[in-house]
């Protein structure tokens, strides 16, 4: 079974993340750069990469990151503040990059009923044409939730 | 044969053949595509020549249709060789071409086929058959026209850029030529005609005195191509006293007559168009009318009269119009034309006769038995035009060409438009030949009506800019000026709109705009008319990107930067008001120094009075973005923690949206990045 590492990203910040990636994608160090706060993802809007359909619970959904709010297709992290909204089932959120192994770790925990929760989130992405995160709803069959992705930089 | 007789031109027809001008049917046809089609893929010079057994430029005497000895209608062209390039031709060239119309109406349709007109001259490539006779080499391919530009140049021009060639498909991605009459043909290397291309294997006529020689000597070495400037016509011949051909320069459309000193823009159709039946009988009782009158209209009715007959059978009719191919689905379907000439008036530089009396025919199997009264009334108003001196409204021949660009707004276009009433450009031309000498130009028209709204997607570069330009019925290009001053100095590309009467939304997308700047910017409509501009808008682009190189993370003793709690300050109360932004300074405090870009903090809403809400944090420098930072609900207390990029002057915006009310705030800082 391939051994899935934290990478610990050294931010002295209340609340900060844990981020995973394979063992094979572990790498730095990178520098960072910042971007005007810019809305990345948002499932409320019409079908699209970046827009709806809402998560449903227990799925995994793709998103194409570089290339979009200034973020350049060599960026390695991204700062993302990830708001779930209107959740229909408790549960938890799992953001990591895209084609590795899920990883065992929460991006943020909410309740039913919240209209909306973020956290702040430092996730390294797949350097991938097609999709650079892929995301865990981690709620019961049925239930869903609103998504929303805001960038206020990235790492490279 | 028993043709070989007909070197005579046919009596009558010919000499007046050039001077009528005549109304196509193309895509009009109610029988919509042909059914069947040539394909044909332009061929080289040099490979025709390889393929022709005779070449001969030479003038065509005569193109009669007969049958063959199967009893299909075949049709005979003479052609009197001036020069026989290659091969051997004893006295004329006659030519043996499959398919034509019988006068008792049989016909045999044949795409492709080369269609000779007596008194052109043409190079012809020909093939040989039994019994000493001869068809075109590789059907239109093999036939060329000889052609004189406004300077005097000849051109040997082919046959696929002459004329209306119905169920013909070209096989190469060429533009499409026209739909024209064998009078008037497009004008192939003048503005907006296609675009020249340097091979022999295509439309563009050749220059004809280098292409004899190459054909004369087999060599193709040199680049005949040409682009003829100006008005473009065919060479005609006719025969003098003694038999002798002699060139003539073809009129037909190019003649501007000048009949009756200021007659009105107006003519009508006050009598029935509704033509049933047909034929030489009742041919023979219609009468177009018109009168010397300042005022006078043209009225067309079926009552009797011996003046300005209207045939209605042009098999019988002996005045010549190009081909009547209309069964095919395109073809002459009305020839018009003066008759009667007299004196001279000079306009612009141009002489023009006085028409005292026109005459018109239709193509009864055509327009009678086939096609709606309206259309029937459309060519006839189309053809009394001709008879005023009108030429085609698109063919660089009329005075239709004094404005540009609003060819379609003309019953005397080339090709039927189903108007039975005079159009725009139809005035114009009126009034230019018989009004005050003007035209709408300057003082008929109005110039296009733009109005300017406000500009869309304004980005750090980019913008839309929007509005709308109503033609106002002239053809009408329309485009937006914008700059940083109400001088402008840049514009968008134009853009065509039409020559509609109604505001037609227009857009220009910029890029490459400074940051944070402000622009103005206007709609622009220009025609023959004039220029209408739209009032000055403007806009500012957004904020300029923050600074872009990479920064390093500095910790700081994690520290309050802001309580909105506390007692009024930079980093304390008041709290924060719903809809609106707050400032906070950041350079310069807990230790973060003024050229810090960016800081990681942990923001806390403290028990808002309303909600749902939100807070959105963003740089000094920004406009609200649409991105959040906390949400919550009304008495929630709620952290999250963020990266937060910084204004150029350290500082950063709190923005406040929950349905009324206040948030307090507070922010905790742990590091920054420089």
């Amino acid at each position: 079974m391939a051994r899935t590492r934290f990478l610990r990203v050294g931010l002295g910040v209340a609340g900060s993340l844990l981020l995973a990636a394979s063992s094979a994608s572990a790498g730095g160090p990178y520098q960072f750069f910042t971007v005007p706060p810019c809305r990345v993802v948002d499932t409320r809007n019409p079908t699209g990469p970046l827009g709806g359909p809402s998560l449903a619970g227990g799925a995994v959904r793709s998103f194409p990151i570089t290339g979009m709010c200034a973020i350049p297709s060599t960026a390695q992290a991204v700062v993302f503040n990830v708001t779930v909204v209107g959740p229909t089932g408790a549960g938890h959120l799992r953001i990591w990059p895209y084609n590795t192994t899920m990883p065992l770790v929460s991006t943020m925990n909410f309740e039913v009923g919240d209209p909306a929760i973020a956290n702040g989130a430092i996730v390294p992405l797949t350097t991938a044409p097609t999709a650079n995160i892929s995301i865990y709803l981690g709620t019961g069959a049925g239930t869903n939730a609103d998504l929303v992705l805001d960038i206020t930089g990235y790492f490279q | 044969m028993a043709n070989s007789g007909s070197f005579a031109f046919r009596k009558g027809g010919f000499g007046r053949a050039f001077r009528f001008a005549c109304l196509l049917l193309a895509t009009a046809s109610p029988w919509g595509r042909p059914l069947l089609a040539t394909s044909v893929i332009p061929i080289s010079d040099a490979e025709l020549y390889r393929r022709a057994d005779v070449i001969v430029h030479g003038i065509v005497l005569s193109s009669d249709v007969t049958v063959d000895d199967r009893g299909r209608p075949e049709t005979l062209i003479f052609i009197e060789p001036l020069a026989v390039l290659k091969g051997q031709v004893s006295g004329s060239l006659v030519l043996h071409q499959a398919g034509g119309t019988l006068p008792d109406g049989r016909f045999f349709k044949l795409w492709g086929r080369p269609e000779y007109v007596p008194g052109r001259e043409v190079v012809v490539f020909a093939i040989a058959r039994a019994k000493a006779e001869y068809e075109t080499a590789e059907m239109l391919l093999g036939k060329f026209e000889v052609w004189q530009d406004a300077a005097g140049n000849r051109f040997a021009v082919p046959d696929l850029t002459i004329g209306h060639h119905p169920g013909v498909e070209v096989r190469e991605a060429r533009q499409e030529t026209r739909a024209l009459d064998g009078d008037a043909p497009d004008t192939p290397g003048v503005a907006g005609g296609p675009a020249v291309q340097k091979s022999q294997d295509n439309r563009l006529p050749r220059r004809l005195t280098p292409f004899l020689a190459a054909l004369d000597a087999g060599s193709f070495e040199e680049n005949v191509d040409g682009a003829p400037a100006g008005k473009f016509e065919p060479v005609h011949h006719e025969q003098d006293g003694v038999g002798r051909l002699i060139p003539q320069w073809g009129t037909l459309g190019n003649a501007l007559y000048r009949w009756a000193n200021n007659a009105t823009a107006v003519w009508t159709l006050s009598g029935t168009a509704n033509i049933t039946g047909g034929g030489v009988g009742e041919a023979t009782g219609a009468v177009a009318a018109w009168t010397n009158d300042p005022n006078s209209s043209i009225n067309y009715t079926a009552g009797s009269g011996t003046q300005n007959i209207i045939h209605l059978d042009a098999v019988t009719s002996d005045l010549g119009c190009g081909w009547s191919s209309c069964l095919s689905g395109g073809g002459v379907i009305g020839c018009g034309g003066p008759t009667g000439l007299s004196g001279g008036n000079t306009l612009r530089g141009e002489t023009y006769s006085t028409i005292v009396q026109g005459t018109m025919e239709l193509r009864s199997y055509c327009t009678t038995n086939l096609y709606s009264s309206v259309l029937t009334q459309s060519v006839i108003t189309h053809e009394l035009g001709h008879t005023l001196g009108l030429g085609h409204s698109d063919q660089d021949v009329s005075p239709h060409d004094v404005c540009r660009g609003d060819e379609s707004a003309a019953i005397m276009r080339s090709v039927v438009q189903n108007y039975t009433t005079l159009m725009s450009d139809d005035q114009d031309a009126i009034r230019w030949l018989y009004g005050d000498g003007g035209n709408s130009c300057g003082a008929g028209g109005a110039p296009p009506t733009a109005v300017t709204s406000a500009a869309s997607g304004i980005a750090q570069a980019a913008a839309t800019l929007n509005g709308t330009v109503n033609p106002n019925g002239v053809s009408t290009m329309s485009y937006f000026q914008y700059g940083t001053t109400s001088s402008y100095g840049l514009a968008t590309g134009q853009q065509g709109i039409g020559s509609g009467t109604s505001a037609s939304p227009v857009t220009g997308s910029l890029s490459g705009l400074a940051c944070a700047t402000l622009y103005h910017f206007r709609g622009v409509g220009t025609n023959a008319n004039g220029t209408g501009n739209g009032s000055d808008m403007t806009f500012t682009t957004s904020a300029c990107p923050l600074a872009r190189s990479p920064v390093r993370l500095y910790t700081v003793t994690p520290c309050r930067l802001v309580d909105t709690r506390n007692a009024v300050g930079p980093g304390g109360g008041p709290a924060l008001a719903s809809g609106g932004g707050r400032s906070f300074p950041v350079g310069g405090r807990c230790g973060i120094p003024a050229g810090a870009q960016a800081v990681a903090i942990n923001v806390t809403v403290v028990q808002p009075t309303a909600g749902p809400g939100f807070l959105s944090l963003y740089p000094g420098d920004m406009s609200l973005p649409v991105a959040s930072t906390v949400n919550y609900k009304s008495g929630q207390t709620r952290a999250n923690s963020v990266i937060l990029p910084l204004g150029s002057a350290g500082d950063i915006i709190a923005w406040c949206a929950q349905g009324g009310g206040t948030a307090d705030m507070v922010i905790d800082v742990n590091g920054y990045f420089q």
